[in-house]
């Protein structure tokens, strides 16, 4: 190995390549099946619905194919029961443990078939995603019916409805995370109703940039013969 | 083609997304592999690549910066990995001194002189070497993918080179490098 500046330089171009381990056996697998689990930001009306299929390019019949389905029974579970969303579900947050990190009344809510809330969603998180910014929500048989952006965040989000995500999906992400490797996950629910009122999520605790932490204000439910209009926020 | 399939793994297309993961997982795991010197580690950075990846994805401004952000994700959860690692060991070892790899990982052995001499470097002068000699990025995508000045990486990359050119004279000269000869 010569210890000359440039021929380093030589050597290294050279060498890493042949150096670089070239299998990993375990990643795109176990990366699939968490995936099939993760529904991201955005889309979430599309992702739930693709939610009960198998996540392909593992191919059908892998291990990961069959944990990512046992994962969607779990996160699902609720959504997928009923073709017009979640709105029918008796009962949402059945898959979603207590909060460790708050008070929890114990009361589970039951996402209405019409309700508004504020979003607020502008704090936590950093360069690796876009916010949603502070928003009235609309939401009609568990699907986002319509926003009203409150702040200039929210103005620049271009997405479509049912790119923002209802309370009942938030709660999914909720799940999601606390069956994550190792994420820190606090929410805090009303007193009252049970609806979340607070949201935090932390992917990765080592990591930064990487969490979510969601406010929902201003809850009401809604006659849903009223229309979002009823109430612009 | 690329930038087709970035669009549509942002709108959360799986399939597309499934042929950018297979298409950058050997240059992510040989990234890993080099960087954290550990297959399982390696292994596990480039899975939580590909899971972050799909989860922050409808964020990119860009589609087609999608490769230096990849990139980017692939150096904080490298990061990440080693962080997590180094704790383990230090769990591990608290009362069990001297005791070392006993999980059955497979550790890069450290075939010859230059690999010897990379293992010298810290994470940050590895993640530079790695990321300029390995995958070819300029000073700027360097400074991009690691959050940090270009001149943190001119100096991070002249460091490392000082620091394997001393390693291997050392190897050269005793056999093998010593703490502190550099």
């Amino acid at each position: 190995v010569t210890s000359d500046r440039e021929g380093l330089e030589r050597e290294l171009a050279s060498r890493l390549e042949e150096m670089a381990p070239s299998a990993a056996p375990n990643a795109l697998r176990r990366a699939s099946a968490r995936i099939a689990a993760t529904p991201q930001r955005g889309a979430w009306a599309a992702r739930l619905a693709s939610a009960s299929g198998s996540f392909g390019w593992v191919g059908a019949g892998a291990t990961g194919a069959v944990v990512a389905a046992a994962l969607l029974v779990g996160i699902f579970i609720g959504q997928a029961a009923s073709p017009r969303g979640i709105g029918d579900s008796p009962s949402i947050p059945a898959s979603v443990p207590p909060a460790s990190a708050t008070p929890e009344p114990g009361i589970e809510w039951e996402e209405p078939r019409s309700y508004s809330f504020v979003l607020a969603d502008n704090r936590c998180g950093g360069g690796e995603r876009n916010y949603f910014g502070n928003m009235r929500v609309f939401v009609e048989n568990g699907e986002t019916l319509e926003y009203v952006a409150l702040d200039e965040t929210a103005q620049r989000f271009s997405g479509a409805p049912s790119d923002v995500p209802t309370l009942a999906q938030l709660l999914a992400r909720v799940a999601e995370a606390r069956n994550a490797a190792d994420p820190d996950v606090r929410l805090v629910t009303d007193s009252v109703d049970g609806h979340p009122v607070e949201i935090f999520i932390d992917w990765a605790p080592e990591a930064i940039d990487d969490e979510e932490c969601y406010e929902i204000l201003r809850y009401e439910e809604l006659d849903p013969e009223a229309g979002p209009s009823a109430s612009p926020g | 083609l690329s930038r087709e399939l970035v669009e549509r793994a942002m709108r959360g297309d799986r399939d597309a997304f499934g042929i950018l993961a297979e298409r950058a997982l050997p240059r992510l795991v040989g990234t890993a592999g080099l960087i954290l010197r550990d297959a399982d580690a390696a292994d596990d950075a480039a899975q939580e690549t590909l899971v972050r990846a799909w989860r922050d994805l409808p964020g990119l401004r860009d589609p087609d910066r999608f490769d230096a952000w990849l990139h980017r994700v692939l150096v904080r959860a490298c990061g990440d990995q080693a962080r997590r690692r180094q704790r383990d060991r230090n769990r591990r070892t608290d009362g069990e001194p001297h005791r070392q790899t006993s999980d059955g990982s497979q550790r890069l052995a450290d075939r010859d002189e230059l690999e010897r001499a990379l293992g010298r470097l810290n994470p940050d002068q590895r993640t530079a070497v790695v990321l300029h000699y390995y995958l070819g990025l300029s000073h700027p995508e360097i400074a991009e993918a690691t959050s940090q000045p270009i001149g943190t990486v001119k100096s991070r990359l002249s460091r490392a080179l000082d620091v394997l050119q001393a390693a291997l004279a050392a190897d050269g000269r005793v056999g093998a490098p010593r703490e502190g000869s550099t």
